[in-house]
């Protein structure tokens, strides 16, 4: 098959369009930002893209809540369309404020494929301030599309309103539908259980990205289009010096590369 | 060359407690070994903000090239890294100035910020 398109939603405060566009491009996809105007106007038609992409930013500068806005102004406009997207087998990533926005609109996790309604929320980081800092992830679930080959992954959060919260009852679902993707874990991989940093939100549950029950629409708070070159690292000299004197190759990706490359491998 | 910083805010002290940190390795320096002119005290020594100056790790092979790179230069080799993960220091005398574990040095560096 050629190279999917990946239409990258941009526009109103979204602020990784570029980043996201590149992650895409370089995974072998045809990435294309798209204003959101354009869509509703019709210059530009989402049925003639294979993957969505919601950027990370401060849409509407975060007004009412992180994503809601977008979130309105997205159903409103083009709850139609979207909703054959995910009829028709493709793919949607939101990260960070794209997160916020699928979840506030009700993409994820769509429990009963009820693809309309909030179910729960992205809220204040317990630590009250916004979190600049990179985390470690363990991947709980092998449904993601995205996340295929990904035992664990190191990525950078940068957000006010990350802390994963939901009912007792989503939870239990959420856990026993396979729909949590990824937590926060430390550095060896064990579970944070809360603690701060390595839980750098007071998520519940650690919960750091979840999917719909295909597996097909997934959402994350840290951001995988930062992770996308080795030199991304934040200690990529110290890494380089070890692993050059351990006698190993000096990766030139990222591991955020990754879940781009899962993307474009779907559509082989 | 395994690492290279510059000697700035806070001097050749901060600059070699930085370096060991970040490697995660410990480090043994002389401060006898500094070139430096009509100084008597270490913490002068430790703490001189002057500029121009470099603080380079290499693997001990790689000292020829090193010195052909820098030829015309001043350069000294003050001290060497080990596993230990201490920072130690003698000062002028040949008196132990400091010793100090690499946790507790990075704690000092970050606590201020630790949020």
């Amino acid at each position: 098959m050629s190279k999917p398109k990946a239409l990258v939603l941009t526009g109103y405060g979204i602020n990784c369009d570029y980043e996201t566009e590149f992650a895409f491009n370089q995974a072998g996809a045809r990435a294309e930002r798209v204003h959101i105007n354009n869509l509703i106007e019709g210059q530009k038609k989402l049925g003639e893209y294979q993957i969505l992409a919601f950027p990370g930013g401060f849409s509407y500068g975060d007004d009412i809540a992180g994503g809601k806005v977008l979130a309105v102004k997205t159903k409103t406009n083009l709850g139609d369309e979207l909703r054959r997207f995910i009829e028709e087998d493709k793919l949607i990533i939101g990260v960070c404020n794209g997160f916020q926005v699928m979840v506030k609109y009700g993409l994820l996790p769509a429990l009963n494929n009820n693809y309309q309604i909030q179910t729960n929320t992205l809220s204040f980081n317990d630590s009250g301030r916004f979190e600049d800092r990179w985390v470690n992830m363990k991947r709980m679930s092998d449904k993601c599309v995205f996340t295929r080959g990904l035992e664990r992954i190191y990525l950078p959060v940068a957000h006010g309103e990350g802390k994963f919260f939901a009912s007792e009852d989503t939870l239990k679902t959420l856990h026993d539908n396979q729909q949590v993707v990824f937590k926060y874990s430390d550095e060896e991989g064990r579970p944070a259980e809360g603690r701060f940093p390595f839980n750098p939100n007071g998520s519940l549950k650690d919960i750091a990205g979840i999917c719909d029950a295909s597996g097909r629409i997934f959402g994350i708070m840290p951001h995988p289009e930062r992770f996308l070159h080795f030199t991304n690292h934040p200690r990529w000299p110290y890494l380089k010096e070890r692993l050059k004197r351990a006698g190993k190759p000096i990766p030139t990706i990222g591991e955020g590369m990754k879940i781009f490359q899962n993307a474009v491998e779907y559509y082989e | 060359m395994s690492s290279c910083g510059s000697v700035s805010r806070g001097g050749l002290g901060i600059a070699l407690a930085k370096m060991a940190v970040a490697g995660e390795l410990g480090m043994e320096v002389d401060l006898g070994k500094i070139p430096s002119e009509r100084i008597e005290r270490d913490d002068q020594l430790l703490f001189s903000e002057s500029q121009s100056r470099l603080l380079i790790t290499i693997a001990p092979e790689n000292r020829k090239q090193l010195e052909t790179l820098m030829e015309g230069q001043k350069i000294a080799y003050i001290g060497r890294i080990n596993e230990r993960r201490r920072l130690a220091v003698k000062g002028i005398k040949g008196k132990k100035i400091v010793d100090a574990d690499i946790d507790s040095l990075k704690e000092a560096y970050k606590k201020t910020l630790q949020w």
